[in-house]
């Protein structure tokens, strides 16, 4: 692949720190090379001083490297039409204290040449997707942490950007907005975005990355699509309904002595927070932090004009049409091994859309998840109020691309 | 450009929110009503009048100056320590945007606050202004001295160098050269050149102090050049209000803007015929005629409540200051004859005569009667004071000299209000650069030292011509000398650094009642604004385009 098909074409980065007398003091990275593919969800992972957060800076042109190039849309990092197409959430907000959310947004939104009431109207949306509408007047210095992030991905997000970056981005946000940030990431690259994403969390990463990177040291120590580094091929998970002592001694011939290992599955800590939580909305308790937002800003759907979110299954089937049809524009650029992955990549985002527009269409009451519902594996979906959403949110951009 | 005006904008909202333009504005109240109230002066009102505009002026600048370097300093090195620039910089915004943005939103601000510390100022100085005066003469000073824009002009200097060829002609005629050199020679350890650089320095003060020198009973004519009076009369209208045609006096009510630009013994048309003023007020003014003007039916048939056609001639100003040579009297007042010659050395018949302060500043107004454009003449006559009556005895003459650099004279060539307005730009250009200066200094430096280096520059901009003239005095003639050297160094590079903002202070000017041309503002734009700011604004971002914003702790 060469570097032009890439989002961000890294060969040969090293950065090495000096100090006053220029005398060598770390090497943060070390000859790395890296390509990052469009569309994809891109994790870079490792521990303290690994040098993802020195990577990530130079792809933004924060920092220059020693030695190696990056291009970044086939440009050079500093140049500014590249900017104009990046997203950046750095690992603590850094937004200026004194100003409100509205005035950041509008700030930013400006920086961009946006037009006074698109700004507007991407700033209404935004506010309302990171569920900050009701503190948009409130300075951000005054905010809580989580309350940071959210304002700060909304700036990330206030140019629909194609890449967007993000470092440690679930840092200091509660379960709900994880589960948002997670669903939105999805979103986005279901959009044909490029997602970079930086962090500690590696559930957070094993849920939303496509590909990551190990690095340790400065030097990347493994690369791959997530799919296959986790999954286990010389063993066999079952899930089914409750069985028998019969059924389990059935199961036992059948396996004929192999090492078997039955239990009951439990449900994840996360899916029964975030029941908790959609119970205490419903019955609309009072709360000084951020409400429930989570409705995904049109724009970032790709309908900027339409404030209105339509429902249908036939509209979703285009979506997911639209998502073939891309899948297959995209096999016909790519080599025979790539496509192959990324068949099965957009084969498993297909199947999710498909297993969720089964649930909406199934269960009216969608939203409210019925007790025993839970899901069980951690491969799998929860229907949580946040999926209602995502639903919303494209059933939103079909409607659109259909009117 | 629309990234520049965004984060100027941003700036300007910045600056406000830090409370530093409500800090500013708080403190120039303050330090506004403590000028006006307690400034003095010398007691009459004039001296309170230039005592406040030269202190609420220097405050100003003063206050603004720091403001400004705090603010700049502050909002450029911020964004780096607090890591605000991580998420701007990533913006399809260009660093020299950026900076120039910065810079653009401190000169807003400073705009403003240099707007509403200007009107603060007005309005105390007209309320000053409003108040009695001690005296007649102390109200003409404040009218003629301080609420006015004049145009100085300094006599045309004598030519030294051919007073001096003269002198050494007249020492070798007289055979008395080359024992003075030997002289000169024998204090400077026989080194020839050494001993002619001192005979000449010493020849040269010799020639200034015979130049600057009166004696009893002598005169000194200065000429002047360049006198530009046309158009510079003032006419409008008055009423009658007393006719007392058997004295040749009148009483006129007259608008204030018309009395405020006569003086005591001045001349005034009133229908066209010359009078002489004997009394103003803010409202009227007094004038009498010779009694052959009275005659004259223009005069001859006004009345009570009759409507006149007033005239308010130009008027010149002659300021000098008189010395007593050597220590042969004490008096602090000396008699003395001033007159008026146009460009063909004739008396214009303009001839001021009494006493006069001693080692004080002196203005004389005098009517600009034929005197229009170009050359012009002052005499100085010392001559005796006549005895007062048959009684007394006249008092002698006494030897006086008259420093050349005291010796100006002063025409009216606009009014206060613009000069004030192009005083307030001369600070805002100041300020400019001073916040261009805090571009470049913050681009590599952090909070404490990038101001602390802003001052220090700042201060060396304002000391410059003073450290210049220290060196010129201690530099000894001939040879080398290795401290003034360094010195004259040291000045040179600050120089080339700094703009000489000592002398591009506008109070001195405006206290003095001096016109601030547009001339002097337009060149005082490009020297400080259009060539020294740019070049700090186009180091600043230079640099801070090759500086990485990302701080990284190893």
């Amino acid at each position: 692949m060469t570097a032009t098909q890439n989002v961000v074409h890294i060969r040969g980065l090293t950065k090495i720190f000096r100090d006053f007398w220029l005398r060598e003091k770390v090497t943060a990275v070390s000859e790395l090379n890296l390509d990052i593919r469009s569309r994809e969800v891109f994790g870079l992972l490792g521990p303290n001083g690994s040098g993802k957060s020195t990577t990530l800076k130079m792809i933004l042109g924060l920092l220059f490297p020693t030695r190696g190039t990056i291009s970044v849309f086939g440009k050079h990092p500093t140049n500014v039409n590249v900017k104009a197409n990046i997203g950046f959430l750095p690992e603590e907000s850094y937004l200026y204290p004194f100003l409100d959310a509205r005035e950041t947004l509008d700030f930013y939104g400006q920086l961009f040449h946006l037009p006074h009431r698109q700004r507007m109207r991407r700033i209404d949306m935004l506010l309302d997707m990171v569920g900050l509408s009701a503190a948009a007047y409130r300075r951000v210095g005054e905010y809580s942490k989580g309350m940071q992030r959210r304002i700060g991905l909304a700036q990330a997000l206030i140019n629909d950007p194609e890449l967007l970056i993000l470092d440690e981005p679930t840092s200091g946000l509660d379960p709900i907005g994880t589960k948002q940030f997670k669903d939105l990431i999805r979103m986005l690259s279901q959009r044909g975005k490029t997602v970079i994403l930086s962090s500690h969390l590696l559930g957070d990463v094993e849920d939303v990355c496509d590909r990551v990177s190990i690095l340790y040291g400065g030097k990347l120590r493994r690369e791959g699509n997530v799919e296959d580094m986790l999954s286990q091929k010389t063993k066999t998970q079952i899930i089914t309904d409750e069985l028998t002592q019969q059924d389990l001694e059935k199961i036992m011939q059948v396996l004929d002595g192999k090492s078997v290992e039955i239990s009951h599955p439990k449900t994840r800590l996360e899916t029964l927070f975030l029941q908790i939580v959609d119970e205490a909305r419903r019955q609309k308790l009072k709360t000084g932090g951020a409400t429930a937002g989570g409705k995904l800003a049109e724009f970032l759907l790709g309908n900027e004009n339409d404030t209105g979110s339509a429902q249908g299954k036939k509209l979703l089937d285009e979506l997911v049409d639209d998502t073939k049809s891309r899948v297959l524009s995209q096999e016909q650029a790519q080599t025979t091994a790539e496509s192959e992955e990324n068949r099965k990549q957009q084969a498993r985002r297909h199947d999710m859309l498909e297993s969720l527009v089964k649930k909406d269409t199934a269960e009216p009451n969608a939203q409210q998840p019925a007790a025993g519902a839970d899901e069980t594996t951690p491969q799998t979906h929860d229907n949580s109020s946040a999926d209602r959403d995502i639903i919303d949110g494209l059933l939103g951009k079909d409607e659109d691309s259909q009117a | 450009m629309k990234n520049i005006f965004t984060v100027a904008a941003q700036t300007f909202s910045q600056c406000l929110r830090m409370k530093i333009a409500v800090s500013c504005i708080m403190l120039l109240v303050i330090a506004l009503a403590a000028v006006g109230f307690m400034g003095q002066g010398d007691g009459t009102l004039a001296g309170r009048i230039r005592t406040c505009m030269n202190y609420s002026l220097g405050l100003t600048g003063m206050l603004l100056s720091v403001v400004t370097i705090f603010a700049i300093v502050s909002v450029v090195t911020e964004d780096v320590r607090q890591k605000f620039v991580m998420v701007l910089a990533v913006k399809p915004l260009a660093r020299y945007q950026y900076m120039l943005g910065r810079w653009l939103g401190v000169v807003m601000l400073n705009a403003v606050l240099l707007a509403i510390a200007g009107l603060s100022t007005y309005v105390l100085l007209q309320h000053l202004r409003n108040l009695p005066a001690v005296n007649s003469a102390d109200r003409q000073a404040v009218e003629t001295e301080i609420f006015t824009a004049r145009q100085e002009l300094a006599p045309v200097p004598p030519d030294i160098q051919m007073l001096f060829d003269k002198k050494i002609e007249q020492l070798q005629k007289e055979g008395r050269y080359n024992s003075i050199l030997q002289e000169f020679l024998i204090q400077s350890g026989d080194n020839a050149d050494q001993a002619k650089l001192k005979m000449q320095k010493e020849l040269e003060k010799e020639i200034l102090a015979w130049i600057e020198f009166v004696p009893a009973n002598g005169q000194k004519l200065y000429q002047f050049r360049g006198l530009a009076l046309k158009d510079q009369a003032v006419d409008g209208n008055g009423r009658v209000e007393i006719a007392e045609i058997k004295d040749g006096l009148f009483r006129i009510n007259a608008p204030t803007r018309l009395i405020s630009k006569m003086f005591y013994n001045g001349p005034v048309q009133i229908n066209g015929i010359r009078g002489r003023i004997i009394r103003m007020e803010q409202t009227f003014f007094d004038v009498v005629f010779e009694p052959r003007d009275m005659q004259r039916s223009e005069l001859q048939n006004l009345k009570k409540n009759a409507e006149v056609a007033i005239i308010v001639e130009p008027t010149i100003q002659f300021r000098y200051k008189v010395k007593i040579a050597g220590k042969s009297s004490s008096a602090s007042e000396l008699f003395r004859a001033i007159a008026f010659l146009d460009s063909n050395k004739k008396p214009n018949g303009v001839l001021i005569m009494g006493e006069g302060p001693v080692n004080t500043v002196t203005t004389i107004n005098a009517p600009a009667i034929g005197l229009g454009e170009g050359d012009f003449y002052v005499v100085y006559a010392n001559v005796p004071k006549p005895a007062q009556s048959v009684m007394s005895v006249s008092a002698p003459a006494i030897p006086l000299i008259i420093p050349m650099n005291d010796v100006r004279v002063l025409y009216r060539v606009g009014g206060f209000e613009a000069n004030f307005f192009r005083a307030l730009l001369l600070i805002l250009f100041q300020l400019a650069f001073l916040a261009a200066l805090g571009v470049f200094c913050s681009s590599f430096l952090a909070f404490p030292v990038a101001s602390l280096a802003c001052f220090a520059l700042l201060g060396c901009g304002l000391l410059v011509n003073w450290v210049s003239e220290s060196l010129s005095w201690g530099k000894t003639a001939g040879g080398f000398d290795f401290v003034n050297f360094m010195g004259s160094l040291v000045v040179e590079i600050l120089r080339a650094l700094m703009p000489n903002l000592g002398s591009t202070s506008p109070a001195e000017k405006l206290v003095d009642g001096k016109v601030l041309s547009w001339v002097a503002v337009g060149v005082t734009f490009i020297k400080v604004v259009i060539v020294r700011t740019f070049i700090y604004l186009a180091m600043g971002c230079l640099i801070y385009n090759k500086r990485e914003l990302a701080k990284v702790q190893v």
